[in-house]
């Protein structure tokens, strides 16, 4: 029979760049009560151990995206990861991987919203005259839908930057969120942007250095396959293949 | 500038140009040059030009040495511009490795000949 659980050990990463040249890690324990997962644990420690503690978070329930971390070396959503199914007696929690440190568990996500932005992340139509005066709807059917319906699932969390080898040594990589939204909107039947996008991602540091590690497309909380999109833009690129 | 895409477009085929170049190549020295030659270290160099003295096999190992050449090139090209970032740097690795690429193949190539020449005439 398994013993029953009685409280958790966080050992947390902790350094605030603007005074501390070097990091640290502070361990915690936190009560267990059934259902506990690690983003529970780091407000418990915040709440009531140490309030000097950064964190960021929003919604509980992955959906916003704000509360990734490296969870046990692996990036997570920490309201979505129990700590019991982490199976370890002490849980380490650092913040992401390849992105630039605020404070504690807090990181920048300055540049990886610059990247998305880069990808033209909206629907790009040359009837002018139809967007301001509109007749009718722009219909599509369950395959056209299906092609890109799995992507529109990215909650911009991060966790596939902080997975992608590329990204962790390119900096000018724009990344698998980014280059998965880009097919996104290439994969659109509505969208005219075509060419347009294809520029944007055929150069020195753009598509063509994805490793195919396909790191980006197992740790995605939300089942996106980034990885894929990368393929399917590369052969775009390639041949030049709009499918409709 | 060549765009990226054409750049990879030939590394992918250079890559599979090298595969099967480089099968020929082996297969060739080692089945049609003398086996007792290959075996004798003052020999094997005579046995393996000898087998160029076939103009389509000297061709293949001139294709294959300009396909080694740029897909390996381009592979350390690609290794050095993900290593770091930099407008300067991206030129000078671009450039220098175009120049020893270039330096490498016209070497090899006046090898090939020689080769084909010595094996032709003796």
């Amino acid at each position: 029979m398994q013993t029953q659980l009685k409280e958790v050990t966080l050992r947390v990463f902790r350094q605030d760049p603007k005074r501390e040249k070097k990091h640290r890690y502070q361990t915690y324990k936190v009560p267990y009560r059934r259902g506990l997962t690690v983003l529970d644990s780091l407000i418990y420690i915040k709440e009531n151990l140490d309030p000097t503690l950064s964190i960021r978070y929003s919604c509980r329930m992955a959906s916003c995206g704000s509360c990734g971390m490296m969870i046990n070396g692996l990036p997570r959503l920490a309201c979505f990861t129990q700590v019991t199914e982490l199976k370890t007696e002490t849980i380490t929690v650092e913040p992401l991987r390849s992105f630039p440190l605020i404070k504690d568990l807090v990181t920048s996500f300055d540049d990886f919203f610059k990247k998305h932005h880069l990808m033209l992340p909206y629907l790009i139509r040359r009837d002018a005259e139809e967007q301001e005066n509109p007749t009718h709807q722009y219909l599509q059917t369950d395959e056209e839908l299906e092609r890109y319906i799995q992507f529109t699932y990215c909650i911009r969390c991060g966790l596939c930057y902080a997975a992608c080898p590329v990204t962790a040594t390119d900096r000018n990589f724009p990344g698998p969120m980014a280059l998965a939204q880009l097919y996104r909107y290439y994969a659109d039947t509505r969208d005219e942007g075509g060419e347009e996008r294809l520029k944007v991602i055929d150069n020195t540091h753009g598509i063509w250095r994805c490793h195919f590690a396909d790191s980006c497309s197992q740790v995605c909380p939300k089942g996106v396959d980034p990885a894929l999109a990368i393929q399917l833009l590369r052969r775009a690129v390639m041949f030049n293949n709009r499918k409709r | 500038m060549v765009s990226e895409r054409t750049i990879m477009l030939l590394h992918y085929i250079t890559g599979i140009g090298i595969l099967v170049a480089g099968a020929v190549h082996i297969a060739t020295v080692f089945l049609t040059a003398p086996v007792e030659a290959n075996l004798t270290f003052d020999e094997a160099p005579f046995a393996v030009i000898n087998v160029y003295r076939n103009l389509l096999l000297a061709v293949s190992l001139e294709a294959l040495l300009v396909m080694v050449a740029f897909h390996g090139f381009n592979g350390l090209r690609i290794i050095l511009l993900e290593l770091y970032q930099g407008r300067t740097w991206e030129k000078a690795v671009t450039w220098i490795l175009t120049v020893i690429a270039l330096v490498l193949v016209v070497y090899g190539s006046r090898t090939i000949i020689l080769a084909y020449q010595i094996a032709n005439l003796g």
